[in-house]
């Protein structure tokens, strides 16, 4: 693994060079992560992570680019090295309307939803009318480079947006997932979605409402309703959302009876001068009970702080608190505190705990392309008096 | 189903219906008759007959609307029987409203020094025929051309210091709602902003696919505390964590077995289900999540396909 590591480093470096004397231009992020931290059986464990994110592009031509997103990292008990290939894509602009994804890529369209290596096709047909076609495999769990075989998860599907008018828009989405199992196609999934949302009076009102459906259970996945007021001061949002749990279509659990829970959800933020006071309701009804939560926050510029209450299910309660800081003590230094703490009843059995963590780092930007960061961070639980953690982040940021 | 696929489309549609007509433009109505066609495509007039101030501004806040005095140099404005020529509301004359919000560093002097044209930024307004809507370069058209053109497109290239750049929607709830806007919102065409303004594609992944280590997406001790949102459905675990092994690897792992699992959850009396029966109704996920592995071994004890 470490010849494999030396090698990609070494042809990522050959790629950066060739690119800083060739006419491209390459933009991106070089991270390095160290995490220190022990395991139950007092093991110092470190774990480090290694990650690049950047795109490449003719300096003539910005519209075509390769965008890549990846990390190694050796981790684990015991440590192995594994990769990730999180998006790897070339882009092809054919001409201002129409643009060519090749590669793998993260999509997040109606039900268009989750990584996928394969083509993307997307354009504006009319003024009003714009589109993505997909066809391709869904990315291995692992997010291995190499993509999985057409037989093992082909993946298809399309969105489309409709501008109804200048605030309202209506969207279709239609996405199909299948393999072959003993030569024949099997469908592993198959939804199809709408959601229409816009603005009223002056965009201070905004609408969303969506459907799910799940071709393949004849049945809606998730129906979402919400209407949202953005004041100047206030903003206060409504709504509604019946939900299925998600099975697979090979799962022993399709044999029940998939109930769906109902959620109506209250939300109020007023802004203050520079406070932020926040409070959210959200109620849950399931089939024989409910569940009540309230989530109460005040932010500034400098941090947030929040209490969270819930009580319901199983006749259990749960207060949590937590908070954040950031206090710029130099223009390029600035010092992170967070914590939290939390103390739930488990359902039936009243055994009360506490979970408390913190941290408390330091952000240093040496200069436009240096940012180091260290956090050491403290947990106490059920499990672990004391669990003490160190986290070191270097940052490079580039544009060549 | 069909009942209920059949009623979220009529409401879909009677939503369509009753929204579109009433809603569909602002009804934004202006005093003033006016048409950039008529001057600058029929008579070829220059933008800087108008607007002569343009060319010097080096201020957002400057007033470029052309003043009465403006439209005297051409126009009889003396004249009591001109007014309804530019008037709708000769009793109560108005002028053009100002565009009350842009960037004070903004400076077209600097805009049109490097070889830009009006027609850059104001694309398509020579073919207005009245005033209600303004043709100007919303922040992606800037910050595209930035790019384009090798310009910085750090925040305070066009913000000033201390001024609220969060939009007003990331709010409390903004965590729950923020998936449905990038749903939406990425691929409309409006005075809205798509994420892709601030955040590139990468930081979706961070989160939704990431380690986790700049504590993002969940917080410390959530190892500890995560089943009180999954069970309180706060938050949706399989948006996520689609891999079938992620909750079994980590549970076998560490011998966690849920606390409910105690006398009484699989019967109370013989067959009558015990507490197991309630919450797999509730939460079929959480049972998934575990026993998706060994569902035909222990389920189909009792359970039978």
């Amino acid at each position: 693994m470490k010849k494999r590591m030396l090698l990609w480093s070494a042809c990522l470096m050959l790629l950066l060079v060739h690119f800083a004397f060739a006419q491209f231009r390459v933009k991106g992020a070089l991270n390095a992560s160290l995490y220190a931290w022990q395991n139950a059986n007092e093991t110092q464990l470190w774990d480090t992570y290694l990650g690049s994110h950047f795109r490449i592009s003719p300096a003539n031509a910005p519209g075509h680019y390769l965008n890549t997103y990846f990390r190694v990292a050796h981790r684990g008990d015991p440590a192995e090295w594994e990769e990730r290939f999180y998006n790897l894509y070339l882009n092809v602009t054919l001409n201002p309307s129409y643009q060519l994804r090749l590669g793998r890529q993260f999509l997040y369209n109606g039900v268009l939803n989750g990584t996928v290596d394969g083509l993307l096709l997307q354009g504006k047909a009319t003024r009003w009318l714009k589109f993505k076609l997909l066809a391709g495999t869904r990315t291995p769990w692992n997010r291995k480079l190499e993509p999985t075989r057409w037989n093992d998860g082909a993946v298809w599907g399309g969105f489309t947006d409709l501008a109804l008018s200048s605030n309202h828009n209506l969207q279709l989405s239609y996405l199909r997932q299948s393999r072959q199992v003993n030569g024949t196609t099997r469908v592993m999934w198959e939804q199809f979605g709408t959601s229409l949302t816009g603005y009223l009076f002056r965009q201070r009102l905004n609408y969303y409402g969506r459907l799910d459906y799940n071709l393949q259970s004849q049945n809606y996945q998730q129906i979402r309703v919400r209407l949202t007021y953005l004041g100047r001061k206030l903003t206060a949002s409504a709504e509604y959302n019946s939900q299925r749990p998600r099975i697979w279509e090979d799962s022993f659990f399709n044999i029940f009876d998939i109930k769906a829970f109902n959620q109506a959800r209250l939300a109020a933020t007023y802004r203050w001068n520079r406070l932020d006071v926040g409070l959210q309701y959200l109620y849950t009804r399931y089939e024989d009970g409910s569940d009540n939560r309230v989530i109460g926050m005040l932010g500034t510029r400098y941090g947030t702080f929040g209490v969270v209450y819930q009580s319901g299910i199983g006749e259990s309660k749960n207060l949590g608190l937590y908070g954040d800081l950031r206090i710029n003590l130099m223009p390029n230094l600035t010092a992170r505190f967070f914590g939290n703490y939390y103390n739930f009843e488990r359902a039936y059995t009243n055994l009360s705990e506490d979970a408390i963590g913190y941290s408390a780092g330091l952000i240093y930007r040496y200069n436009k392309h240096f940012l180091i960061r260290g956090d050491v961070q403290q947990m106490t639980n059920s499990y672990y008096n004391h669990d003490w953690r160190g986290l070191f982040h270097l940052t490079y940021l580039f544009s060549i | 189903m069909k009942q209920y696929l059949k009623f979220a489309l009529a409401i879909l549609i009677l939503t369509l219906f009753t929204l579109s007509p009433v809603f569909g433009e602002e009804a934004a109505s202006n005093e003033l008759i006016f048409s950039h066609r008529l001057h600058v495509v029929e008579n070829e007039l220059n933008c800087a007959t108008c607007h002569q101030a343009a060319e010097t501004s080096t201020r957002g806040t400057d007033n470029l609307l052309p003043s009465m005095e403006t439209c005297g140099d051409c126009h009889d404005i003396e004249s009591e029987n001109n007014c309804q020529q530019c008037h709708r509301d000769t009793e109560n004359p108005r002028a053009v409203a100002r565009i009350g919000k842009y960037s004070p560093i903004f400076s077209h002097q600097k805009h049109l020094g490097t070889g830009m044209e009006c027609n850059s930024c104001h694309a398509g307004i020579e073919n207005q025929t009245d005033t209600r809507q303004y043709i100007l370069p919303n922040q992606v058209q800037c910050m595209d051309c930035h790019e384009q053109k090798q310009v910085s497109n750090q925040c305070q290239t066009c913000h000033l210091p201390g001024e609220q750049l969060k939009p007003v929607n990331h709010t409390a709830n903004f965590y729950h709602t923020h998936g449905d806007l990038a749903r939406s919102v990425q691929e409309t065409e409006s005075p809205r902003k798509p994420c892709q303004t601030c955040h590139q594609d990468n930081y979706c992944q961070k989160c939704h696919e990431g380690d986790n280590l700049d504590r993002m997406s969940h917080p410390l001790n959530y190892e500890f505390t995560h089943s009180l949102d999954a069970i309180g459905k706060e938050r949706e675990c399989a948006a996520c964590h689609t891999e079938r092994s992620f909750c079994i690897d980590c549970h076998r792992d560490n011998l966690v077995m849920p606390y409910n699992h105690t006398a009484g959850w699989a019967n109370q009396i013989p067959g009558d289900g015990g507490r197991h029966r309630l919450e797999a109704q509730r939460d079929l996920e959480s049972c998934m999540a575990c026993h998706e592995q060994n569902a035909e071994q222990v389920c189909q004890t009792c359970h039978t396909k």
